[in-house]
């Protein structure tokens, strides 16, 4: 079953993601350049443990128990939580009982590097970093630092970036700003 | 646009209509995403890169036609098919919402209950892998109940935080899920926009003869996009690909499929355009999403302060109306207008690189999350939905489950305990209501066929599936 559902979904996403990097140059179609950099399809062990502990640790530390089933309301306010909880719990057994059995462990996934990658990990941090200074940089500010460091993550080129941040910083002000009135922090406090 | 999807789009575009009028704002969502299900099928066609998951069966005959220096007539054909497909469902949804929601005006706590069911059982077992669709909606499950709980106003998973009490709206989440995750797919992607070859659009309109061979075609199309379209979970990936494997079973020249046949275009781009009006069916009449973006259209109606779900009907008929009307409009709207683009189209794309998409997404879904509750608390969250949403992607856990999840979620908890109320605490009483009993039934049999099929000794059906 394992083997079968994991050639399956592999097929699927086959269908679904076919070719994205072909490249057509000067009205001559050329056949598909695929760049495929390895990665791993299956969830990792730690993964899925980690996400069982954290189920477990948010069902067991934030739900009263004493709240179940009370005689106006026999489900009670925490009835909800267990179920998710349960569902996360059990679809990890699952998925843990599939790639224990699945033989093929190390499929690709097209678009996402490796998690090695380290300009992934930077960027994802950078997200944060970019909310959390927000307020404290302004919008404009923040959003011009964010795009240059995308751009020497990415190897973006300068011009096409500096474009794009110009209209959005535009766009931002004028529909943002002036027509839906958005509290945007837009300059540093 | 290839790499934006129609559910990423359209999160996109909501906060946009947060200051529109009701109406206004829903029929844009509506226009916006007929067109981006149109729209997917001419990159498909031109360029062997679909705009959107659900157009990726469109490459198969699409592609094999534009090489073959026809793709003005695989653009036609997929124009016409879409058209009178999309027509469809939204005959469909005129037809039958309003009898369904005074139906459905009679349905109690259990019903309701049956129903939610219906939809996460639909969910977890039609999309994609069952345990990794299990653990998705699980998670939305538990976002769901984050704040307040809806019977006796206990607090929950709060953490004593004031943004968390009135709890987590899943606009954020699906924008952060949807854009977040998908902006930084591509901007690290290092993909160059295709070119799109020449080609003739007015020149290549079908004869007579080949739009009478469709007509069969496109009805079938259109009557499997409607019935996919209405189950929670179906959507119009599992709409097009069951319409294109049924268009080659039925078909007299099977060995053309997948070598430019106009059936394997016009089947299922009318099934995938038949699921826009009939994914509005259950989001209109019971409130509950079909797919993602009946979900964003459901919570652009809730920004609105309206509910959808039996007594829109009754209590806000004109926008109903408006809305029905509005879908009729937008689809024959989009065909008019994409004759227009088409012949253009191909530069359009070209200059467009996915990296610097990536890049205008990332921060229009910022401004968005932040425009939508105008607090940073959204941009939060989004941002966070987009982190996750980027590994949930990456391991191929579906991202639907979660964001419906989050819109079915608080429906299933106030009518199972409102339910349990009712019969005293006995679970049995579920079964003393005929209908109740029939759709938990139906949502039982949604989890045992799919198991029992997957149980049985392997021959491979997937082949049959693609078969191209």
């Amino acid at each position: 079953m394992g083997g079968r559902s994991s050639n399956t979904s592999e097929k699927r996403r086959q269908i679904q993601k076919p070719q994205i990097d072909n490249q057509v140059t000067g009205g001559a179609i050329q056949e598909p350049k695929t760049k495929r950099p390895r990665g791993n399809l299956a969830p990792g062990y730690t993964g899925i443990i980690l996400a069982a502990c954290i189920a477990g640790v948010i069902l067991t530390s934030h739900s009263n128990l004493k709240q179940f089933g009370t005689q106006s309301d026999p489900l009670g306010p925490w009835f909800m939580p267990w179920i998710g909880c349960l569902g996360i719990f059990f679809g990890s057994i699952l998925l843990l009982f599939h790639r224990t059995r699945s033989k093929d462990k190390d499929q690709m996934i097209e678009e996402f590097g490796s998690l090695k990658e380290p300009a992934i990990w930077i960027a994802l941090g950078s997200l944060v970093v970019y909310l959390w200074a927000m307020p404290y940089l302004g919008f404009y500010l923040d959003t011009a630092l964010l795009l240059g460091e995308f751009t020497l993550l990415f190897k973006l080129k300068l011009r096409s970036v500096i474009l794009v941040g110009l209209a959005m910083e535009l766009l931002a002000y004028l529909l943002f700003i002036r027509l839906l009135r958005v509290l945007i922090p837009g300059w540093p406090i | 646009m290839p790499g934006l999807s129609t559910a990423g789009a359209i999160a996109l575009a909501l906060p946009f209509t947060v200051t529109m009028p009701a109406l206004r704002g829903i029929v844009f969502l509506i226009a916006m995403y007929s067109g981006s299900v149109y729209g997917g099928s001419i990159t498909a066609t031109l360029l062997n890169t679909p705009g959107a998951p659900e157009s990726a069966v469109m490459t198969y005959d699409g592609y094999a036609l534009t090489k073959a220096g026809q793709a003005g007539k695989a653009l036609w054909v997929a124009l016409i098919s879409g058209t009178i497909g999309g027509l469809i469902g939204a005959a469909m949804l005129i037809v039958v919402a309003k009898p369904l929601a005074a139906e459905a005006i009679h349905f109690g706590p259990a019903e309701y209950t049956a129903l939610a069911l219906l939809g996460l059982s639909a969910l977890t077992m039609l999309t994609g892998h069952p345990a990794k669709a299990l653990v998705s909606s699980s998670v939305g499950l538990l976002l769901a109940t984050v704040g307040p709980d809806p019977i006796m106003q206990v607090s929950r998973f709060t953490f004593g935080t004031r943004a968390l009490s009135g709890g987590i709206s899943f606009i954020p989440v699906l924008i952060g899920l949807f854009a977040i995750s998908q902006a930084m797919v591509l901007i690290r992607s290092d993909t160059i926009a295709p070119k799109a070859p020449p080609f003739h659009f007015w020149s290549g309109f079908p004869t007579l003869k080949e739009l009478r061979r469709l007509t069969k075609f496109i009805a079938l199309g259109s009557g499997l996009g409607v019935f996919v379209g209405v189950k929670p979970g179906g959507g119009s990936v599992v709409a097009s690909l069951l319409s294109y494997s049924a268009a080659k079973q039925v078909s007299s020249r099977k060995e053309e499929f997948g070598h430019g046949a106009l059936e394997g275009l016009a089947t299922p781009e009318a099934a995938d355009k038949a699921t826009v009006g009939a994914a509005l069916v259950p989001a209109l009449t019971l409130g509950i999403p079909a797919s993602s973006t009946s979900a964003i259209l459901i919570g652009a109606l809730e920004v609105h302060g309206i509910r959808p779900g039996p007594f829109l009907f009754t209590s806000h008929g004109t926008l109903v109306e408006g809305i029905l009307a509005g879908l009729l409009i937008a689809t024959v709207a989009v065909s008019a207008i994409a004759m227009c683009l088409i012949p253009f189209v191909g530069r359009l794309i070209t200059s467009l690189q996915p990296r610097y998409i990536g890049l205008v997404m990332l921060i229009l879904a910022v401004l968005g999350s932040f425009a939508f509750e105008n607090s940073l608390f959204g941009a939060e969250i989004a941002i966070a939905a987009g982190i996750v949403g980027y590994f949930m992607r990456r391991y191929d856990f579906p991202l639907a489950p979660l964001v419906l999840t989050m819109v079915i979620g608080p429906i299933l908890e106030s009518n199972v305990r409102q339910a349990m109320i009712i019969f005293g605490g006995d679970p049995y009483g579920f079964f003393k209501q005929p209908v109740a009993f029939g759709i938990i039934c139906v949502a039982a049999a949604l989890i045992v066929i799919p198991l029992a099929v997957r149980l049985r000794p392997r021959h491979d059906t997937t082949s049959e599936l693609e078969g191209v």
